[in-house]
């Protein structure tokens, strides 16, 4: 089928986008982890790329769907493309945020040694990996693993926020950054959602089940 | 994105015998080892266009050529045009297959023989690579000595692909190569058409818009013999910048 190099050229440059935005993210939370403002020259340097790749993408999908005139699958996979390009760029707009807040984070000292952020951002790249892994691959078992994690990174974001709360509250003067930091982890848990969305999507494309705004059940099934 | 130029359309118009004008001051770049499809309704001159580049129209008398069509640079309109030649740089694919009442061995080598190769094995070797690029060879190699109708509809146009492609055209003009076969007889010559495009430049006359978005580079839209709008085929069929472009395209005419 004629369509196919387009669909194969368009997955490709979906994953080249997906680990450009994960490594963002990455090096945007190390910056604040390591108190090093080097990691967020990655960031500045592959944001506007990703924009870029966005626009580029977008425009590729649309045209292969005015041209192949695709149906069944190949239309669901297509429209699927479309989500995901607008998600990867949603994540490299977090970087950003994350980014900008770690620039005036990192004028002042550390309030504390990071204990639960690392963590945080461990399990939302993970959560991120195997989105999209679940999407190239057609996974359902790997996407219901990453709606499971979701919860974990809310209750790690809830707890993150508490424990700056108490900082906030004893030390006036650790607020501006201590307020940084909850945005910072804002960011963080909408990566992990969108990661989830991504993840929900693939099961709708595999098995037709809607699963957004629905809950799983203690066995990660509907 | 840079592309050569291999002919080019420059102030062409073109009269049917009784001064009946056809084509109307048709300006046309032609880019080397793409594909360019000429679309548009019925009537709208897409294969008198076609019929141009390897001076069909000449086999009738009192047809009449006003411009220029220029084929690596040298005008093909000119009267000193050894048209024998021409039409060996330039081969055309019909919109029926035509194969000639022979074995299929011997249509291939027809066209090679009038070219004067007697060669044997020179002929065999060419007969086997036409078909070979024609996707026909795996499914005729054990009887290409048997008459070409014993062939589908789908196999003998790729039979008349592989007859073209024999003779080593530079340019390949299809009229409306698939009108007259099945789905997935289509969906062959239209793949074996995109591989064509690594060697020969192609034009394509299609009625069918969808085959112009699948397989071309390169999309002309006309309209009552003149050339509306010419520009890549992921441009005409997302966002072309004529209105009348846009209402062909989105089926409110044709």
């Amino acid at each position: 089928m004629l369509i196919e190099p387009r669909l194969k050229e368009i997955r490709e440059r979906l994953i080249n986008m997906a680990e450009l935005v994960e490594n963002m993210i990455e090096n945007s939370i190390k910056a604040i982890i390591e108190h090093n403002p080097e990691y967020l020259k990655y960031v500045e340097t592959n944001e506007d790329i990703v924009d870029k790749m966005e626009v580029e993408n977008e425009s590729l999908i649309i045209t292969t769907m005015a041209r192949y005139q695709p149906e069944a699958k190949y239309l669901r996979f297509l429209v699927m493309d479309l989500f995901v390009n607008r998600d990867l760029e949603r994540i490299g707009d977090h970087a950003e945020n994350i980014k900008e807040h770690a620039q005036s984070i990192l004028q002042k000292p550390k309030i504390k040694e990071y204990v639960d952020l690392p963590v945080m951002t461990e399990i939302s790249i993970q959560m991120l990996k195997d989105a999209i892994k679940s999407f190239i691959d057609m996974d359902t078992e790997l996407a219901r693993e990453v709606i499971k994690k979701d919860d974990e990174v809310d209750l790690l974001e809830e707890q993150i926020i508490r424990e700056l709360y108490t900082y906030m509250v004893e030390d006036p003067t650790t607020i501006k950054v201590g307020l940084r930091l909850i945005d910072v982890v804002k960011n963080l848990e909408r990566v992990a959602d969108i990661a989830t969305n991504l993840a929900e999507e693939v099961i709708y494309m595999k098995e037709g089940k809607m699963l957004r705004h629905q809950e799983l059940d203690e066995n990660g099934k509907h | 994105m840079a592309e050569n130029l291999k002919m080019e359309v420059k102030n062409l118009n073109f009269y049917y015998a009784g001064n009946k004008l056809a084509l109307k001051n048709i300006n046309l770049p032609i880019y080397e080892k793409k594909i360019t499809a000429l679309i548009g309704p019925s009537g709208c001159g897409k294969t008198t266009l076609l019929r141009c580049f390897n001076r069909m129209h000449d086999l009738y008398p009192g047809n009449r050529y006003e411009g220029e069509i220029l084929l690596d640079g040298k005008n093909i309109l000119g009267k000193d045009i050894d048209l024998m030649e021409l039409r060996t740089r330039v081969g055309m694919v019909f919109q029926k297959p035509t194969p000639f009442p022979m074995s299929i061995f011997d249509n291939i080598a027809y066209g090679l023989k009038l070219l004067g190769i007697k060669n044997k094995s020179e002929l065999q070797d060419r007969v086997e690579q036409a078909l070979k690029e024609a996707a026909l060879w795996e499914e005729v190699k054990d009887r290409l000595n048997v008459s070409a109708f014993s062939l589908s509809g789908g196999q003998q146009q790729r039979l008349c692909i592989a007859r073209t492609i024999a003779v080593r055209p530079e340019v390949i003009l299809f009229d409306e190569p698939t009108s007259a076969l099945d789905p997935i007889s289509t969906a062959k010559i239209e793949e074996l058409i995109v591989e064509l495009k690594k060697n020969h430049t192609i034009i394509i006359v299609t009625h069918n818009m969808q085959q112009a978005a699948r397989v071309s580079d390169y999309t002309a839209f006309m309209y009552l013999g003149e050339l509306i709008e010419f520009d890549s085929t992921d441009i005409i069929f997302t966002k072309p910048n004529k209105k009348l472009t846009e209402d062909y395209i989105s089926g409110r005419f044709g």
